[in-house]
């Protein structure tokens, strides 16, 4: 897929290790159409920098000392809504995993990662791409299951796009989706990206139910 | 005289002891004293009291009221014997009533019938109290001639005996060599009583309403004579005598002693034989008690052995299956490496080694990420292993280019599982999952996994070529024998493979489980 303009991609890396750091800035430098705007060890460090640098992509390490990364995917996403945050793990932690994608996170790639598998990533979240492995989506299933009150109503999932999230949960891949509801695997993206936003709005709703003491 | 021997519980409320002279014979005893020994402290007499009488006669010499001074016991001085004992002087005030004119005055030894003993009185004086702060005017002195101390039966002047024996009224001497004789009265007959009385003729002279004042000199020693009782409630446990002594009419021991032994029992709480079978009881439920925790340690020692034990296997077994895997990969890394050193003359080699390394280091990443997966406390539900296995399955299935179904229901109940077991369950799974993409050259297959009344059950089911005859042979084999060990590992575990001609292969992995999150004891830092 081409894009509509060649400007290279602004790259932030979030990573406490600094040798972990400095591979994944070597990898961003040497690849093409990236570029890395900032290296940071910490989530605050993060939190204060960022704003300035409105990079349109985030490498986000789940596990940093401090504010954990879904805590810093939360509070990024408030202060800068259009940047795309991928989350780094070394373990396939699910809980961990959903709830950085539900607090905004795009996408996440588990550690050791290849420079062919992150540059091509961070492509794939700048164009929107959203990972939706079966774990993943049992998790999402679930917290769709209580229906949103009336008045967000436009929280809740439409036909087809609940008819997507079913497939999903049996197993079948976008492509295989594409096939089964006669549209593109475009559109598939669409859909996926469209729930993953109910589900940060939903989850950010949540998030303030439960601090409101609701 | 009787001897004997009661015994009485402790519930006895009261011991009545009832006892009196024996009179058949020729010399009855007078007077009886009693105590009960180990209770009473002092000897004490059934009753009797003896008398000093003042009556006011009017010009009738009819009696118009009359006072009595009451003797019992024995008086302070008693000592035993008229002859060594010594006087106490007893004052008392009177008033004279209405139309008196004079004043009897009268010693009576039978205040009650069966009165025995001796009351002596000297030196009686009656005074006129003057209300206006004269002294007394004495109106009357005992006196006795002289004469009269020769015959204890004389009468002195002034004086007349009275009463059913009136010998016991006599005039006595003192032994002290003053010749005055004193008047007493000495009973020694239960069944009779005397008395001295002063003569009308020389009764005193009073006035109605005057206050008067009599006081004399008095000894005694009074006690019973007759049928007596004895009368005891609520005795503490413990062994008593009671004695029965008699005495002359003087109070002065004579002849043995009669004695019964009382014995209240002891409450059976008190009794020695109740006290030593309940130490005893008590003892051996100490022991008992002490017995008991050590078992009780002994068990919890036992328990958190077992528990050792059980993580010390699945220790073992882990450790094992790592040395397995990531051993080999290791090994391959640094193999590899070598080989990219040796062929850097020649890039594109050098290049393929490097890129392998790369995906063994990727596939030893995983393979450690299973590891501290099923071994992590946290991720010991049954939500938490269909998540994994889900996403195992779909992501082994993509690679290998086979399309992956999920059946899985949206919400599991919440069992708990053990590393162990869900280290084998996946592990028979990824066994299972391996033999498809391996050999059934299947397009697609279902992993669908449920609970059915306690018991996990993961089915993984494809439409490829099925088995062979049933029989499973060579590497396959191997591969069964794996999966149906790892399974029976476990209470209740089974695997079991089956496949109909044309169809697929079904392979069942049924695990029981058991309620309620928290899986076994034991952490990352145990293992």
């Amino acid at each position: 897929m081409s894009r509509p303009n060649e400007q290279p991609i602004t790259v932030a890396i979030v990573e406490d290790d600094p040798q972990v750091r400095q591979s994944l800035a070597g990898i961003l430098k040497r690849g093409t159409g990236v570029l890395c705007v900032g290296a940071f060890g910490s989530a605050e460090e993060a939190l204060r920098e960022l704003p300035a640098l409105r990079p349109q992509v985030g490498l986000m390490d789940i596990n940093l000392p401090g504010m954990d990364g879904v805590e810093c995917v939360r509070k990024l996403s408030a202060l800068l809504p259009e940047m795309q945050m991928v989350m780094l793990t070394v373990y396939d932690n699910t809980d961990a995993i959903f709830n950085s994608l539900a607090a905004g996170a795009s996408g996440y790639l588990l550690k050791p990662v290849s420079a062919a598998q992150l540059l091509a990533a961070i492509k794939d979240v700048y164009m929107g791409g959203a990972p939706m492995t079966s774990n993943i989506v049992r998790k999402v299933v679930q917290t769709f299951k209580q229906p949103a009150p009336a008045e967000r109503e436009a929280e809740n999932l439409s036909t087809r796009e609940q008819e997507v999230l079913d497939f999903l949960a049996k197993g079948y891949l976008y492509k295989e989706i594409a096939d089964q509801l006669k549209i593109s695997y475009g559109t598939v993206h669409t859909y996926i990206e469209r729930i993953f936003k109910k589900l940060h709005v939903r989850s950010r709703a949540q998030a303030v139910a439960k601090y409101l003491g609701a | 005289m009787a001897k004997g021997a009661v015994r009485v519980s402790s519930a006895a409320q009261r011991v009545e002891f009832h006892f009196g002279p024996y009179l058949d014979t020729s010399n009855p005893p007078v007077r009886l004293r009693y105590r009960l020994d180990g209770f009473d402290k002092e000897w004490r007499e059934a009753g009797g009291e003896m008398r000093l009488n003042a009556r006011f006669l009017d010009s009738a010499n009819n009696t118009v009221s009359a006072e009595d001074f009451v003797a019992r016991g024995e008086s302070v001085g008693w000592a035993g014997s008229i002859a060594r004992s010594r006087f106490d002087r007893r004052t008392e005030a009177i008033k004279a009533p209405e139309r008196a004119v004079r004043m009897q005055i009268e010693l009576f030894s039978g205040g009650s019938e069966q009165t025995v003993g001796v009351m002596v009185v000297d030196n009686l004086t009656v005074s006129a109290l003057e209300t206006n702060g004269q002294p007394e005017t004495l109106l009357f002195r005992l006196h006795l001639a002289q004469r009269t101390v020769d015959n204890p039966s004389s009468v002195p002047a002034g004086w007349m005996r009275d009463g059913s024996k009136p010998s016991i009224a006599r005039a006595l001497d003192l032994g002290d060599n003053s010749q005055m004789p004193v008047l007493g009265v000495v009973d020694a007959d239960p069944a009779t009583w005397g008395a001295w009385r002063t003569d009308p003729g020389a009764a005193v002279a009073v006035h109605a309403g005057e206050a008067l004042i009599l006081s004399w000199n008095e000894m005694y020693s009074i006690g019973w004579g007759g049928l007596g009782a004895a009368v005891y409630s609520y005795l503490p446990p413990g062994q008593y005598q009671f004695q029965v002594q008699a005495l002359t009419e003087y109070g002065e021991a004579v002849g043995s002693t009669a004695a019964w032994t009382l014995t209240v029992a002891p409450p059976f709480w008190q009794t020695s034989w109740f006290r030593g079978s309940l130490l005893a009881s008590l003892v051996a439920g100490l022991v008992a008690a002490v017995r008991y925790q050590t078992w009780r340690k002994m068990q919890v020692q036992l328990e958190a052995l077992d528990q050792q034990r059980a993580l010390a296997l699945e220790r073992t077994r882990i450790a094992r299956d790592i040395h397995d895997d990531l051993g080999a990969n290791l090994t391959q890394i640094a193999l590899l490496s070598e080989l990219a050193q040796t062929d850097l003359e020649q890039p594109a080699l050098a290049k393929a080694h490097l890129a392998q390394i790369f995906t063994t280091a990727g596939a030893v990443a995983r393979q450690l990420d299973e590891i501290v997966w099923a071994i992590s406390p946290a991720n010991d539900t049954l939500e938490q292993f269909a998540g994994y296995m889900c996403k195992f399955a779909q992501d082994y299935l993509r690679v290998a280019g086979i399309r992956c179904r999920l059946e899985v229901p949206e919400s599991l109940p919440n069992y708990s599982m053990s590393s162990a077991e869900r280290h084998d369950m996946f592990l028979a799974a990824k066994e299972a999952l391996h033999n498809v993409v391996k050999h059934a050259r299947a397009g697609e297959v279902w992993v669908r996994l449920k609970v059915d009344e306690g018991s996990l059950i993961l089915v993984i089911e494809d439409n490829g070529t099925g088995l062979r005859n049933g029989a499973a042979s060579g590497a396959r084999g191997n591969g069964l024998l794996n999966m149906r060990n790892r399974m029976q590992q476990h209470a209740g575990g089974t695997f079991t493979q089956s496949s109909e001609t044309g169809h697929g292969a079904v392979v069942r992995l049924a695990l029981p489980l058991k309620a309620g999150g928290g899986g076994r004891v034991g952490s990352t830092a145990d293992l």
